[in-house]
């Protein structure tokens, strides 16, 4: 051990986070080192003399921080779009009675890329297509007092339509004329 | 809801404020000591420190009850209570009270003379930048965790490291500077 190293962890055993072994090769390399040696004494009395005249406080630890987020979440709304696209499938499928639409909400697992083909008399009517697939375009709706547009896409199967929602902050950046170049939003 | 009987708020509790109801006293009895005792570290005065303490429970109550069921109730009253006491010794600076009330309630002779060290801890803790200074405080007195720690300072985990060794350092390098005697035994 060098003595950067050893400089670290005084701090680290100060912090009460270093190992049984650790202490035992911090206490080797402080054996033949003096300047570590009193370094560490250093900060021991420093701490103690800090505690010195500390008025302990009764009661339970307080709680500073929230648990932490779980990992999880994302995915499992992502299977659980999925489950729910294969089960309205099946059940429309199935049953096949009239034409539903299924309507699925901001997926990230399951949002494809969008790009917006024609926008024609600004913002209000657009031409989207899903940049994945060669799927032709469709005409959107934009409702003015919504903050989501909505976009329909076919699937295999004839009686169901998936609508993808997107947010409509996009949309500002359109302008009143039709834009020239295809732009991903 | 009224305050109970008997409760140490109610003599405290700042004139034009929606009184307290019993969870939120409770909640109190078990964090005021504690508040009370980080705002002495650094304004080294029981009143002023009482004082600020119940100004940040005020401003506590003020957020509403639901955020006082929250685990971040602890980390922003302990965050409120160093600002207001960094702010009160600000306000001290700018009225030029004596040096030794600056320098944690003890004049440099009277560190000398008493020649005992957790006196000239406390004279150079008073020195150290406010961030710094809250760090040792809270790990070294307090006993809190790096998570804690980042939680109520507003930065992360390393970066309270950071700031707790930077600080322990510096305490040690000004007492061997000014006071090399300190650490003979």
């Amino acid at each position: 051990m060098n003595c950067r190293t050893a400089r670290e962890w005084i701090h680290l055993l100060l912090d009460d986070e270093l190992s049984l072994g650790d202490r035992r090769r911090l206490d080797e390399h402080c054996q033949t080192c003096a300047d570590c040696r009193s370094r560490r004494s250093q900060f021991t009395m420093i701490r103690g003399a800090m505690r010195a005249s500390q008025v302990p406080v009764a009661g339970e630890p307080l709680v500073f921080t929230s648990p932490r987020r779980r990992w999880w979440p994302i995915p499992v709304a992502a299977v659980a779009a999925i489950g729910l696209l294969i089960g309205g499938y099946l059940l429309l499928g199935v049953s096949g009675s009239r034409h539903e639409r299924m309507i699925v909400g901001n997926a990230p697992a399951l949002k494809p890329a969008v790009e917006i083909v024609t926008a024609q008399n600004g913002p209000q009517e657009l031409q989207v297509a899903d940049a994945g697939s060669a799927a032709p375009a469709v005409e959107v709706e934009i409702n003015p007092e919504s903050n989501l547009i909505a976009v329909p896409m076919t699937t295999d199967n004839p009686k169901v339509t998936i609508i993808w929602t997107y947010p409509k902050i996009e949309l500002a950046a359109l302008g009143e004329e039709p834009r020239p170049e295809r732009q991903r939003f | 809801m009224p305050i109970p009987e008997g409760c140490a708020m109610q003599e405290h509790w700042p004139a034009g404020r929606p009184r307290a109801d019993a969870t939120f006293e409770a909640w109190v009895t078990a964090i005021r000591p504690r508040l009370v005792g980080l705002a002495r570290r650094f304004l080294w005065n029981t009143h002023d420190a009482e004082e600020v303490a119940q100004e940040a429970l005020g401003r506590a109550w003020d957020k509403g009850a639901a955020w006082l069921e929250t685990p971040a109730r602890n980390a922003w009253c302990y965050r409120t209570v160093i600002n207001l006491c960094l702010s009160r010794r600000r306000k001290r600076k700018e009225t030029e009270l004596p040096a030794e009330e600056l320098a944690g309630g003890i004049s440099e002779t009277e560190a000398v003379e008493t020649a005992e060290l957790s006196g000239r801890v406390r004279l150079v803790l008073a020195e150290l930048p406010d961030k710094q200074r809250a760090a040792v405080i809270l790990r070294d007195i307090e006993e809190l965790g790096y998570e804690d720690i980042a939680a109520i300072l507003a930065t992360s985990a390393a970066g309270a490291r950071l700031l707790v060794h930077r600080g322990r350092e510096t305490v040690r390098e000004i007492l061997l500077g000014r006071w090399p005697e300190s650490f003979k035994s």
